[in-house]
């Protein structure tokens, strides 16, 4: 794995190209999560790389590349979802003088490609409230059922201890769990 | 309404459906299409970043608001000035009045007797 970057140092395309076929399934699928949207994950999985060949000469090897991908990654879907909502608050100003903005129009639900069939509609209501969370749950929350992480390894990619990482998924399931429960009590 | 042990399963099959989830593929062609993006990116030169700084919302209001400021402040100040000016003016004219200033020739000084 040192090879790759130490090939990647040296402005090897080659090592850049299998860096890439090698980790964009990781990187894909972690801002899907987060973003709910293909065309925006897809976006930021590209600024991911590019970042990576920028600033591959300051990767002093000391976490695994997968820690440093996951860092770069949330750090870029928490700065793009940022973006998205000061437009989205923008946007409210501006259809108080008559403007119209597409970004008022609440998205679909998100369906992601990687759930069973049987649990399409369930997972698509879980996503919806997984939308809701503070930031830090969402993303501790979506590297543990996306991506299988370990509390450790959360802990690595967001920069932050273990407790705090399961206080962070303890909060986030039970914020979860409330807001399903009001959804189900109020079905008709 | 739905019985309260209900609502219980319902949230607890919902929250367990992310449970086994496929890892989700970029489409096609990422390479090709990230490839092209980075051809297409230029590394931005001094005045590009010189534009970008000064058209952040953040930048532009902080300025727009300290321009105002200074504006308030010179035109109070002007305010405080000309009133000061026209109390000094007062002053001047009442003792120009009180000494006969004014008077420059010996005929005006005839004049202004009474």
């Amino acid at each position: 794995m040192t090879d790759i970057i130490a090939q990647l140092k040296q402005g090897n395309e080659a090592a850049f190209k299998d860096l890439v076929a090698r980790w964009q399934g990781m990187v894909y699928n972690t801002a899907l999560g987060i973003l709910q949207n293909a065309a925006d994950a897809e976006d930021v999985a590209q600024e991911v790389f590019m970042q990576v060949f920028e600033s591959v000469g300051s990767f002093k090897g000391e976490s695994q590349i997968s820690t440093w991908l996951y860092r770069i990654t949330v750090t870029k879907c928490l700065d793009h979802l940022r973006k998205k909502t000061r437009k989205k608050r923008w946007g409210k100003v501006y259809s108080l003088f008559g403007q119209q903005n597409e970004l008022l129009i609440d998205p679909p639900d998100f369906h992601h490609p990687g759930v069973q069939l049987a649990d399409k509609e369930r997972a698509a209501l879980l996503f919806r409230a997984i939308a809701s969370l503070p930031e830090s749950q969402k993303v501790a929350f979506v590297l543990q059922k996306l991506e299988g992480l370990s509390s450790r390894q959360i802990g690595e990619a967001m920069d932050a201890s273990v407790s705090a990482v399961e206080g962070l998924l303890h909060r986030a399931k039970q914020n979860l769990r409330e807001q399903l429960e009001d959804y189900y009590r109020n079905e008709d | 309404m739905k019985q309260r042990r209900d609502i219980q399963q319902e949230t607890e099959q919902t929250m367990r459906s992310l449970d086994g989830v496929q890892r989700a593929e970029p489409a096609p062609y990422f390479y090709t299409r990230l490839m092209a993006r980075m051809q297409q990116a230029r590394p931005a030169d001094a005045w590009d970043r010189l534009i970008a700084l000064i058209t952040r919302p953040s930048v532009a209001i902080t300025a727009v608001v300290l321009i105002l400021a200074a504006n308030g402040f010179m035109f109070v100040s002007k305010l405080k000035t000309t009133a000061e000016l026209v109390e000094t003016t007062a002053l001047q004219q009442a003792f120009a009045d009180e000494y006969q200033l004014g008077i420059t020739t010996f005929y005006e000084y005839d004049k202004t007797e009474p």
